[in-house]
């Protein structure tokens, strides 16, 4: 079983992930998000001794049975469902606008998590805010080869 | 004695047939059903299937009561469209449909509020997911016709792709 360490690790590794991963791509930017949220919740549930979590659902029912986690609650199973779903989807900007990411899912969900993990495990790990990635727009179809014909 | 005569002989006069777990749990017990089936399970079996039966009752009473539940509190919702319920594995999933053509985040917090809550009153149930789904794509998560519907709108059969 992994320690809280380990999943701090874990935890900081996906961010950064989620920092590199274009706006163009927010169903990803959520998915990523998500598992940076779970390495939070795991390293929490590590610190707490909570034992014998081997799925989502046994996740989910710690989440939503333990009243010292209830700062987490919501906006754990909203990332959970979002991530769950968007990654289906066949148009998944449509369902999560890239214009939600940084309102709601960073702000509104991650950032949540993991403020109340931190104070739960007694650690300031000096987490910044992320930046996200704005691709430039595509070049017009001045600077193309065919347009210059 | 032929089974004529057993039908004839009226209920209140006959003595039960008794089953006694401690005594006869290893004991066979034969039963002859009128389409000819005979069936032989042991005494431990016939009390097993009594009790899952009676847990079975039990389940669906909590189920229905839980449904009815989801429908009081989505009615107040003017966010949510549709709701659909399906087993998954070992859960019951519930499957709210937006208004918007979004995720809704508000209405997602009240969910995981809701989902906490059925964990707690509906305990027989067991584990419960509560999760949104586009309209859109709905089928891609629900099966509508084997889904048991809640309430509000009813898409399709075989929706695809909204229009």
């Amino acid at each position: 079983m992994a320690n809280v360490q380990q999943h701090v690790k874990q935890w900081k590794h996906n961010r950064e992930l989620v920092a590199l991963i274009p706006s163009t791509h927010p169903d990803w930017i959520v998915t990523t998000a998500f598992y940076t949220a779970l390495h939070a919740v795991d390293a929490l549930l590590a610190f707490d001794n909570v034992t014998r979590i081997t799925c989502h659902k046994d996740r989910n029912m710690a989440v939503m049975q333990i009243n010292r986690y209830i700062k987490i609650r919501n906006p754990y199973l909203t990332l959970h469902d979002l991530s769950r779903k968007v990654r289906y989807l066949a148009d998944p900007g449509a369902w999560v606008p890239a214009g939600v990411i940084e309102k709601d899912v960073l702000s509104g969900s991650l950032y949540p998590i993991e403020n109340s993990v931190q104070k739960l495990i007694g650690q300031d790990l000096e987490l910044g805010r992320i930046t996200l990635v704005i691709p430039p727009k595509a070049t017009g179809s001045a600077s193309s080869p065919a347009a210059t014909d | 004695m032929s089974s004529s005569n057993i039908k004839k002989k009226p209920n209140v006069r006959r003595k039960p047939i008794r089953i006694r777990e401690d005594h006869d749990a290893d004991r066979p017990v034969v039963l002859h059903s009128t389409s000819d089936d005979l069936f032989i399970r042991t005494g431990k079996q016939v009390i097993e299937s009594c009790r899952l039966s009676i847990g079975i009752e039990v389940w669906l009473d909590e189920f229905k009561s839980m449904t009815d539940y989801i429908k009081t509190w989505s009615a107040d919702r003017p966010s949510i469209r549709a709701c659909f319920c399906a087993p998954q594995g070992a859960k019951v999933v519930l499957f709210f449909v937006p208004r918007s053509a979004h995720f809704d985040f508000e209405l997602a917090n009240e969910l995981a509020d809701l989902n906490a809550q059925l964990l707690k009153d509906f305990s027989y149930v067991g584990m419960v997911e509560v999760g949104q789904v586009p309209w859109a794509e709905i089928d891609r998560f629900v099966d509508i016709d084997s889904a048991r519907y809640i309430c509000g709108e009813r898409p399709t059969a075989c929706q695809a792709v909204e229009t």
